[in-house]
């Protein structure tokens, strides 16, 4: 099925911020899309398969491992005659609901078990997900336990197999996309504070924006290859500057009065610990890169903390004021002139 | 049909025309909207339909079916459908007799190219709906289970049925938010007029034409501002009536979209889809005037944008009232003993055991109960390999086959709060009651119970909050509580135990909350009288106490009321005098007494 170009989605400008703030800078753990349906989460997340900047690896590699640092138990990639490096788009993995734990983290590869008496490991969707996305679409309905595995090897970047007599690792490091409609039930709050950023999807209440939204789409769904193609100029460049963040990234510099007004907002807002002030500062600096300055400025910080921030508030059942507005005052008087 | 003046209200024969015409005007409209599915099912991908008799369902099924072209099979979604059926999995027999894994497909992929029929879809489990869901969304079916992983096409056209007669169950609206129509068809009996016009031959037609249908831009700018007025969040919706405006011309035999074309699509797109204040408003006494006809592309003058926008909503509206209408006149007000009715399809299943959410590996003795049919499926693959079993057993199973089940415990409860919402201090009392719910939702995040609130006041009693676990909703939905008049206790009790049983239905764990001083003064029917307001109410407690689900009264009276008493005893219910209105004390209660 075509994938709807990302650069062509009007509005979200969050939502898409986010995610390239996160293809910049995975280190950012995450991103966790809340709102209303029909607001085109799926599509924005689903579009960066085809936006993504390509990735190397060697060929035949089931571990998608960086061809200069191959997994040790990669046997395709530790067989020096049969390297050779090739490009692939970056994986951006749907996690199918009601996938079972067995398909996630790979098990002992039956049929090969079954004809050869062979014991080796077949990997599974973390394995797929690795230097890429993975996408859980209405995280508030995959079973708990799932949830808590994903974003435990998220953090670590390593899946660790013991099952059925294997003894497994490799390398998974990946971005967790989940989304979620809040109408449907909240999240568990000590899940939601491991996602990095958090966006609140809106559906837009602009008569124009929606206009313009809905023709695209409607164009899209006319001739989606002639729809890709008057959009692919804009997305070849977005995909260049993306490379170019990346390494622009480690020149970034974040001056120490930045850095102070970051803590003392996250100390105002009582925000958790010190993985809001950590998230803070790497989204800021993703931001910066990919705006193509070299230091992190208030502005940035202020623009990024929304995203960082809004999801590690306490919630308080009395106060009926949006994260996202809390945020916003918080950071108005932390930055009094 | 030709448009008529709306008959005087006092000629219940016109009336009565008027009526039969509207509903000719809408069985017309689903078989267009059928011949629409026909002409371009991947763009429109399905409809939601509400109140079809059975022979009506089975014509629109089969009226699709050949529109969509020659041996096209109907496919079936038993709401019970478990996850290996719908998405795929291991065959077991293929698996045992050939020694390695044979995956078989699942529904969804099976109903690719053809018709998917979702019976009773407002009971379908919010996760088989949200698969159900991606497949209409990607076109295909993905699974990663029982080690296999399956991608296989699935694209389809869902017909989605809902059963109107209990309130309170609504389609899974991630679902019908992405079928293009909304169709009501209460009241429509089969024997009325058949739209033959749209026969295979003439959708046909229409495929080749669709490519070259035009669509003036101030016709789409009026849909896109008309679905907004509505209160139509989703952009789906516009999107949806778009193409059925350009699929109206094509099949009309025409290149350019008229007005006429785009407002029929938003009847057909937005109806359903609009918003729920404005449905709940109460139906017009007398019939309105039938929509227009559609087909006669007359030349009028072309009205101004604004205009258009105006007259398709006025379009959606009338189409609403008139459903709302039909649906009042086929679903008869229910006397006193047909309001508790055991419908058959309950579950007998006790609910300490919650539900079955899969299987795990662990081990039977420790962890609770052998799942026998996901064990074997662990078995089978390694037959083979296996040396046979000595005793001769047919299957070798070994200890790390072993499968447990995975039951969702209390996780799943719902509170049901029934409150009293009639004279002076109501709207005190809901607002404590909403406090205590909040407080519920709020205070310990780790658990996941829903909460729900009925109220009854005036005549009735109603649903004022769906079961949720989302106190964003709750906030939304009980800003504005209404209350004051007479006390219909009995509804109350009535409509708590409907919801019972169709929570229960939903494999969850109900707990009823009353908030009452137990004094009701209007019967089932709606009449005063305090005698007969409390047999009713008397009543209809026992036949909530049958349902044998935990229930707490809180007796809202100024000093405990022998009255208050006696009906918690009869509900078999656990009573808490509660003269002081206290959203803290009452949640802590609730947790107390019932949750933990």
């Amino acid at each position: 099925m075509a994938i709807f170009p990302f650069v062509a989605i009007v509005g979200q400008d969050d939502l898409k911020d986010a995610l390239l703030m996160a293809a910049i800078e995975p280190a950012i753990g995450g991103v966790l899309a809340l709102g209303d349906r029909g607001t085109g989460k799926s599509t924005a997340i689903r579009a960066l398969a085809a936006l993504l900047p390509e990735i190397e690896v060697v060929r035949g590699c089931p571990y998608r491992c960086l061809p200069s640092e191959p997994a040790a138990l990669c046997s395709v990639c530790n067989d020096a005659k049969a390297r050779e490096v090739t490009r692939m788009s970056a994986p951006v993995v749907d996690l199918p609901l009601g996938a079972t734990e067995d398909r996630v983290v790979g098990a002992l590869d039956l049929e090969r078990a079954l004809s050869k008496g062979e014991k080796r490991f077949e990997p599974g969707l973390l394995a797929r997900a690795h230097r890429g996305f993975l996408y859980i679409d209405e995280v508030n309905l995959l079973d708990d336990h799932l949830v808590d595995l994903l974003l435990d090897v998220a953090a670590s970047g390593e899946n660790v197999v013991e099952r059925e007599g294997l003894s497994i690792r490799h390398p998974a490091k990946f971005v967790l996309v989940g989304s979620g409609n809040p109408e449907e039930g909240d999240l568990r709050p000590q899940l939601l504070d491991r996602f990095g950023l958090c966006v609140d999807v809106r559906t837009s209440h602009d008569l124009r924006e929606r206009m313009e939204i809905v023709r695209r789409r409607d164009a899209f769904e006319q001739d989606s290859e002639a729809f890709i193609k008057d959009w692919s100029r804009k997305t070849s460049a977005l995909r260049k500057r993306i490379v170019e963040a990346r390494t622009r990234i480690k020149t970034v510099t974040l001056p120490d009065a930045v850095l102070a007004k970051a803590v003392e907002l996250c100390m105002t807002l009582g925000a958790d610990g010190l993985r809001g002030e950590l998230t803070l500062m790497r989204a800021a600096r993703a931001r910066a890169a990919l705006s193509g300055e070299t230091q992190v400025s208030m502005d940035i910080l202020k623009a990024v903390a929304p995203l960082a921030l809004r999801h590690r508030l306490r919630k308080d059942p009395l106060d009926d004021t949006d994260a996202g507005v809390r945020v916003e005052r918080a950071v108005s008087e932390v930055f009094v002139p | 049909m030709t448009p008529t003046a709306a008959p005087p209200p006092t000629d219940r024969q016109a009336g009565r025309e008027a009526f039969e015409r509207a509903d000719a005007a809408r069985w017309g409209q689903a078989d267009l909207a059928v011949a629409l599915l026909a002409l371009m099912p991947g763009r429109l991908k399905g409809a939601v339909i509400d109140g079809a008799a059975p022979e009506l369902a089975g014509l629109l099924q089969d009226r699709l079916a050949a529109g969509l072209g020659e041996d096209i099979r109907l496919h079936r979604m038993p709401v019970s459908i478990t996850d290996d059926r719908l998405m795929g999995g291991l065959d077991l027999t293929a698996t045992l007799a050939s020694g390695r894994p044979v995956a078989e497909a699942g529904l969804l992929a099976r109903a690719h190219g053809g018709v998917l029929i979702v019976p009773m879809a407002e009971r379908l489990p919010g996760r088989a709906a949200a698969q159900l869901a991606r497949a209409i969304d990607t076109g295909e079916a993905d699974t990663e289970r029982d080690g296999l992983s399956l991608r296989t096409p699935a694209a389809f056209v869902t017909l989605a049925f809902a059963d109107p007669d209990e309130p309170g169950e609504n389609l899974p609206s991630g679902l019908g938010d992405r079928l293009a129509f909304g169709l009501s068809l209460h009241g429509v009996s089969p024997a009325r007029p058949r739209a033959d016009r749209l026969t295979p031959a003439v959708i046909a037609a229409a495929r080749v034409k669709l490519k070259w249908v035009t669509i003036p831009d101030e016709l789409t700018d009026a849909l896109i501002d008309a679905a907004f007025r509505l209160g139509i969040r989703s952009l789906r919706a516009p999107g949806f009536a778009l193409a059925a405006a350009r699929g109206i011309a094509a099949l009309a035999g025409r290149d350019e979209v008229t007005d006429a074309d785009v407002s029929l699509a938003a009847e057909l797109v937005f109806a359903r889809r609009a918003n729920v204040q404005m449905q709940s408003e109460p139906a017009p006494e007398r019939p309105p005037e039938p929509p227009p006809p559609v087909d006669e592309g007359e030349s009028r003058p072309q009205p101004q944008p604004d205009e258009l926008t105006e007259l398709l909503v006025e379009a959606v509206q009338l189409r609403i009232s008139l459903d709302i209408a039909a649906r009042e006149r086929s679903t008869r007000p229910r006397t006193r003993h047909e309001v508790a009715p055991g419908k058959s399809g309950d579950l007998v299943e006790s609910r300490k055991r919650g539900s079955r959410i899969g299987a795990r590996a662990g081990d039977p003795r420790r962890d609770g109960r052998l799942d026998l049919l996901a064990t074997l499926r662990t078995a089978a693959p390694w037959q083979r390999i296996r040396a046979a079993p000595a005793g001769g057993a047919a299957i070798s199973v070994r200890a790390s086959d072993f499968r447990v089940k995975r039951f969702r415990h209390r996780s799943e409860a719902v509170v049901i709060f029934v409150v009293d919402a009639s004279g002076s201090s109501a709207m005190n009392r809901l607002a404590e009651a909403k406090g205590a719910i909040e407080l519920l939702l709020s205070g310990c995040y780790a658990r996941r119970e829903s909460v729900a609130l009925i109220a009854f006041r005036k005549e009735g009693a109603d649903l004022l909050l769906p079961p949720t676990r989302s106190l964003t909703r709750v906030k939304r939905s009980l800003s504005r509580l209404p209350g004051g008049g007479g006390t219909p206790l009995a509804a109350g009790i009535a409509a708590a135990a409907q919801l019972v049983r169709i929570e229960r239905r939903k494999r969850k764990a109900p707990h009823v909350v009353f908030l009452s001083d137990g004094q009701g003064n209007v019967a089932l029917d709606g009449s005063t009288g305090r005698e007969r307001a409390g047999e009713d109410a008397r009543d209809m407690a026992r036949r909530l106490k049958s349902l044998q689900e935990p229930i707490l009264f809180f007796d809202i009276s100024r000093r405990p009321s022998a009255q208050a008493e006696s009906i918690s005893t009869e509900m078999g219910a656990i009573y808490r005098p509660l003269p002081v209105a206290d959203a803290a004390r009452v949640s802590e209660t609730v947790r107390s007494l019932l949750l933990d």
